[in-house]
């Protein structure tokens, strides 16, 4: 079993990997880390919930109220939003694959929950001005 | 050369386990906010088509997979969703298989990588906003871990299929 991992580098006969395979997998590990150290330095908690249906703003919500949104698409209640605590979830989508919903609870700036059979967007910001800031960086 | 009914009956084979290896990812969505992104267990099976077959081989696994697993397991928009990532990945993975310069380590690596990329653009577009790009790095890491381990379980499997040639 070990032949498999300590074969990496000589060439063996159970793994071969190549030059340009060493160079594509370290520049997309290094793209990843810097991406992830730039967004996490920014990383504060948000105080403000936008919700986005069909890519127009359906409207912004104080993270510290506790509420619930219900998104209504031909008579039909397709999505609850429900902010609680200072933080804020899907509780309920009419989508049969519930990502959205199993994503949980999310409270800081930048981060979202998406509902792409519904086109529904909620994204925590820090304040309202703060979504240009989010785009002009 | 194998003979075509040889061809053919490699092709259905392969395509009939991709769709388990569909199924069983279905089981287990990654709650990371995304549809559509997955561990990729069912790459293994495109990157071995590519291998011991051809890419025209491999795009007639990918089609025929992506089709069965959309129809039975997801609904709708899922469907576009799994086709956009699998063909967009398949297309990475043999533009990197025709340079030559990549073993089968490199090309699932950029495959996973690809079709991560490519379910975030979808869903980009769908919700029209690039807000979702927060989660591009997390996704490039996780579609490049996952892609090396496809790729060291694909050169395993490679390696004793073509013992069995």
């Amino acid at each position: 079993m070990w032949d498999v991992f300590t074969n990496i580098r000589s060439c063996g006969r159970i793994i071969c990997m190549k030059k340009a395979d060493f160079y594509l997998i370290i520049a997309i590990l290094l793209f990843g880390i810097i991406g992830l150290i730039f967004f996490n330095g920014f990383k504060e908690q948000g105080s403000v919930v936008t919700v986005y249906v069909n890519g127009q703003i359906h409207g912004s919500y104080n993270l510290n109220d506790d509420s619930e949104i219900e998104i209504i698409d031909n008579d039909n209640i397709c999505n609850v939003i429900a902010i609680s605590k200072g933080q804020v979830c899907m509780k309920y989508a009419n989508c049969p694959d519930g990502i959205c919903v199993n994503q949980g609870y999310i409270k800081n700036n930048n981060e979202s929950i998406c509902c792409a059979p519904n086109k529904v967007l909620v994204v925590v910001s820090s304040d309202i001005e703060g979504e240009f800031d989010a785009i002009t960086r | 050369m194998p003979s075509r009914v040889n061809y053919i009956a490699k092709i259905g084979l392969l395509a009939a386990i991709g769709l388990i290896f569909s199924y069983v990812e279905s089981l287990f969505p990654i709650p990371i906010g995304i549809p559509g992104v997955k561990v990729g267990i069912s790459n293994i099976v495109t990157v071995v088509a590519i291998y011991i077959l051809s890419p025209s081989a491999a795009f007639a696994v990918t089609f025929i997979r992506v089709l069965l697993a959309g129809t039975l397991f997801s609904t709708g928009i899922g469907i576009i969703y799994s086709i956009c990532g699998a063909f967009f990945s398949l297309f990475i993975m043999w533009i990197l298989h025709k340079s030559n310069r990549f073993s089968v380590i490199g090309i699932s690596a950029g495959g996973g990588v690809a079709h991560n990329v490519s379910q975030l653009l979808v869903a980009c577009i769908t919700v029209e906003s690039f807000k979702l790009l927060y989660y591009l790095p997390i996704l490039l890491l996780a579609g490049v871990v996952a892609g090396v381990v496809v790729g060291v379980v694909s050169k395993i499997i490679v390696n004793r299929l073509m013992q069995v040639h």
